[in-house]
């Protein structure tokens, strides 16, 4: 009986050589977080001993934590990876959006017009992400090869049935796929698959001493990015990261855990869920069915 | 040990609407401790706001803003949870007839389907759609689950009835259902831990039946797979990539092509990494020592696969639009994209009486039994052989996917017979390569759908002709009993490959006779020098040490072809270029 790690590690590579089968320009969506990390180390082994034919894109709100943006820059270089950036920035600036204002702005959901922008401009048929079921109840209903209008939009309803492993990504001009080749994966998984590899992951996901404050049950970091109001207290702790988005809706929580070991151990006991720290998720019931059906990832 | 350690079990759901089926499974994520505690807490708040108390576990799987508002669920919801032994992902499927296709989608990878009911109402005629639907996709494993067990006040009677009911439904749709667990989700009777209401029930509990199933599959032993790329690089070698049924596939083994083209295996990458076996199930990228013309949907395959252009199938229909006989769609099987005709819709699944009727329709949510026809004769399987290779979905002009199906009987409209009489007789030298090349022709015939046998000299000299020796008289009398042989089988069709070092022209001569029409004369020719360099048997070295008297090259002459119909010189040729060679020969011949 095979382990479900091999399992999974071999379902992702299916897919991925589905994708670079069916599409002209697939692309992968490389934040620099560990799913996107897993996947792109995927994405290599998929294809060795050649070199993988998906480029990487990422979506910049500014807002990245520093150690994000340097760990990117230097895993695009050691794995020979072509990366683009597109800027949120740029979005605002030709008024194509309107920044949220506010202490709780967020330029998480702005994402998806620099997205469908870059989708355009690069004229990309399949953008690969890191996303997992088991992350949100609306990822959970979504399919592995998940068919976009022309606008970008998810339609839950009218999804295609994904029928054993014949995924279908025949479409009209101007559409896209979504791709998930995690879609199997628990949080878990990919830790494990980190540790197998030896595979490189920004500071943030480990044990390391930061200013912080709590805001809404939020554990945040003072950045530049977002600042404490009259109230909040700011304290030193030792913290560390389960996911890695906005510096200005992404919680941090308190840890030791300065390994990769150590992280496998404490995830296997945590009792709060992965996405608990993100201030996005926590607007409304449907945050996320929302946001992806305009768009998002 | 880690839960990515544990094996992973696939199940799905399925049952009407209001069987509870979304609580059952929020009772199983609940108490195996799928749900965090933030879960629990948004769980609790939901509840609350809906006017109700405690926690309503049917929320928890329901991830759409419409399937919490009209408290249906509309799609399949994937969700992981474990236990110590096993590592389970649960695909909820919908219970909404107009969702059965959804159920398709839940059903078609899982190991073990969960059929609900409600205990008050009896077997729906959605659960019977439902089973009908599991058994002809084959999931290994169907269990019946009661449901709302509480609401009969636990009677084992009105159990034993639906039990009775479905498992008589099942046997008549040749789904055997071997189990059935009575629970109550809402009270979490039989979920986990066995209730003290139902004394009467010695079976397992739900999850105690969901530990012991046994998922290993078997694999077969000849190791396939459909190229989903070719990966170039800057240099010359081409791999090409695909996930492998079956298996180990070792370096060094030989891998055909339908059409019967055949190589070896160069180098073998699994998963990315260099290694000189994988086994099956691993994702492979193959360099094979011969350069094929291989592109993106090509099976490959350690023994040949013969090819099918008309499928007798299982068809789920998923569309709104009925299927149209006359009508062609694209098949969808992995890699693969073949043009394919509805050519009659030989019958339609009466779900009531559990049989396939005639009907002059299928449409959205009914299974159907299909005639399709390929525009190319391709590698595929009967699906009880192979979920791979014998399943496939159609997919539109509008590219939606509109069935899914399963294989059940492949045919082909085309004769694949050869033309009668052919005896291909390869003469040459021993060490000539005359065997080797007849093993690589007849399994390229073989994959090509055309039956081929093969008559080997040394092989006939352990049993037909074992009395005989290497004397004059001995060589034309074993010469003769091969060719007649040959005659006779060549006679009912099948296409004989002979390989005899047949040394002089006066055996080819009589071989020829015997035959009459239908002989190809082929000279192996390979320079003497090598044939005892290559000295596979030492036969050569025991001649010129004068130990074996006789012997054709050394002791004995050998008198090359005049005018054979082919010439392949094996010092040249690699095996599968002198295949190649012979196969294009035989093919233009009139």
């Amino acid at each position: 009986m095979r382990r479900a790690l091999e399992v999974l590690e071999e379902e992702a590579i299916y897919i991925l050589r589905e994708v670079a089968g069916q599409f002209e320009r697939p692309i992968l969506l490389f934040s620099g977080g560990k799913d996107s990390v897993t996947l792109a180390h995927l994405a290599v082994r998929a294809f060795a001993p050649m070199p993988s034919p998906i480029g990487w894109l990422h979506v910049d709100t500014g807002h990245n934590f520093p150690e994000t943006t340097a760990f990117r820059d230097a895993f695009a270089r050691e794995l020979s990876a072509s990366l683009s950036v597109r800027y949120v920035q740029d979005s605002i600036d030709a008024g194509l959006v309107t920044e949220e204002t506010g202490p709780r702005a967020s330029r998480n959901g702005l994402q998806s017009v620099t997205l469908m922008s870059a989708i355009r401009e690069l004229k990309i048929d399949a953008a690969i992400g890191g996303a997992r079921r088991d992350e949100e109840r609306a990822r959970a209903k979504e399919r592995i090869f998940s068919h976009r209008d022309a606008f970008g939009s998810w339609e839950p309803r009218q999804q295609r049935p994904e029928v054993w492993r014949h995924f279908n990504g025949a479409k009209s001009v101007g559409e896209h796929f979504r791709v998930f080749p995690l879609s199997n994966w628990t949080e878990q998984d990919v830790w494990a698959y980190i540790a197998q590899e030896q595979l490189p992951l920004p500071s943030l996901y480990f044990s390391h001493r930061r200013r912080v404050f709590w805001r809404d049950g939020v554990l945040f970091a003072d950045t530049e990015f977002l600042r404490p109001e009259a109230g909040e207290t700011v304290f030193e702790a030792d913290v560390r990261f389960r996911t890695v988005g906005d510096a200005s809706c992404t919680g941090a929580f308190e840890s030791t855990a300065d390994t990769i070991e150590a992280v496998i151990a404490e995830v296997a006991g945590l009792r709060m869920s992965e996405r608990a720290g993100r201030g996005d998720d926590r607007r409304t019931d449907s945050a996320m069915e929302d946001r992806k059906r305009h768009g998002y990832f | 040990m880690g839960i990515s350690d544990l094996p992973l079990v696939r199940i799905a759901t399925a049952g009407s609407v209001d069987d509870g089926k979304s609580t059952l499974l929020g009772r199983l994520l609940f108490e195996t401790g799928a749900l965090l505690d933030d879960q629990v807490e948004n769980l609790r708040a939901t509840t609350a706001r809906r006017g109700e108390t405690g926690l309503n576990l049917a929320l928890v799987t329901d991830g759409l803003r419409a399937e919490r508002e009209q408290n249906i669920t509309i799609d399949v919801a994937y969700r992981p949870f474990w236990t110590a032994t096993r590592r389970f992902l649960l695909a909820d499927s919908p219970g909404h007839e107009q969702y059965t296709r959804n159920m398709v989608t839940a059903a078609s990878t899982a190991d073990a389907l969960l059929v609900l009911c409600d205990a008050r109402n009896g077997a729906s005629v959605q659960s019977r759609r439902h089973l009908a639907v599991a058994a002809h996709l084959g999931v290994p494993h169907l269990v019946l689950v009661v449901n709302k067990m509480d609401s009969v006040d636990w009677n084992e009677d009105v159990y034993r009835a639906i039990v009775a009911d479905l498992t008589d439904y099942a046997a008549r749709i040749g789904a055997p259902l071997p189990n059935s667990i009575p629970v109550s989700a809402l009270n979490g009777d039989n979920v986990i831990t066995a209730s003290a209401n139902s004394p009467w029930y010695a079976g397992p509990t739900l999850l105690e039946f969901l530990n012991t199933i046994p998922v290993a599959i078997s694999e077969p032993e000849a190791a396939r797979f459909a190229v989903q790329v070719v990966l170039r690089g800057e240099e010359q070698a081409r791999f090409l990539a695909g996930t492998l049924e079956g298996g180990p596939l070792v370096v060094g083994d030989s891998l055909s092509t339908p059409d019967g083209r055949t190589a070896r295996v160069r180098t073998l990458f699994s998963a990315g990494r260099e290694t000189p076996v994988a086994d099956a199930g691993a994702p492979v990228a193959v360099r094979l020592d011969t350069e094929l013309d291989i592109a993106r949907g090509d099976v490959l395959s350690t023994v040949a696969m013969p090819t099918f252009d008309t499928l007798d199938c299982t068809l789920f229909w998923m569309d709104s639009d009925p299927v149209r006989v006359g009508m062609t769609y694209r098949l969808r099987n992995g890699a693969r994209e073949i043009a394919a005709q509805v050519i009659s819709l030989d019958g339609v699944f009466d779900v009531h009486d559990g049989r396939f009727t005639e009907g002059q329709t299928l449409g959205l949510n009914d299974l159907g039994r299909v005639r399709l026809r390929l525009s190319r004769p391709e590698a595929l399987r009967p699906y009880p052989e192979s979920r791979t290779f014998g399943s496939f979905v159609l997919v539109s002009p509008s590219h939606q996917t509109v069935a899914a199906g399963c294989i059940l009987e492949l045919t082909s409209a085309r004769a694949n017979s050869a033309p009668k009489n052919a005896v291909i007789w390869l003469t040459g030298l021993s060490g000539a390569g005359k065997s080797t090349l007849a093993d690589a022709f007849v399994s390229s015939m073989t994959a090509r759908g055309v039956q081929t046998f093969a008559l080997d000299g040394d092989k006939l000299r352990t049993g037909l002709c074992s009395d005989l020796g290497f004397s004059p008289e001995d060589r034309i009398e074993n010469i003769r009993r091969t060719a007649e042989v040959a005659k006779m089988i060549a006679r009912e069709g099948t296409l004989v490959v002979c390989s005899l070092i047949s040394p002089l022209r006066e055996h080819r001569d009589l071989a020829r006779r015997i035959v009459g029409e239908g002989f190809i004369e082929v000279f192996v020719d390979c320079p003497l020098d090598e044939c005892i360099r290559r000295d596979p048997k030492g036969l050569y070295a025991r001649a010129i040490a004068g130990n074996l008297p006789g012997f054709t090259g050394i002791g004995a002459p050998y008198e090359a072809p005049e005018s054979p119909e082919l010439v392949i010189h094996t010092a040249t040729d690699t095996v599968s270029e002198a295949s190649e060679k012979l196969w294009r020969y035989f093919s233009a011949r009139p």
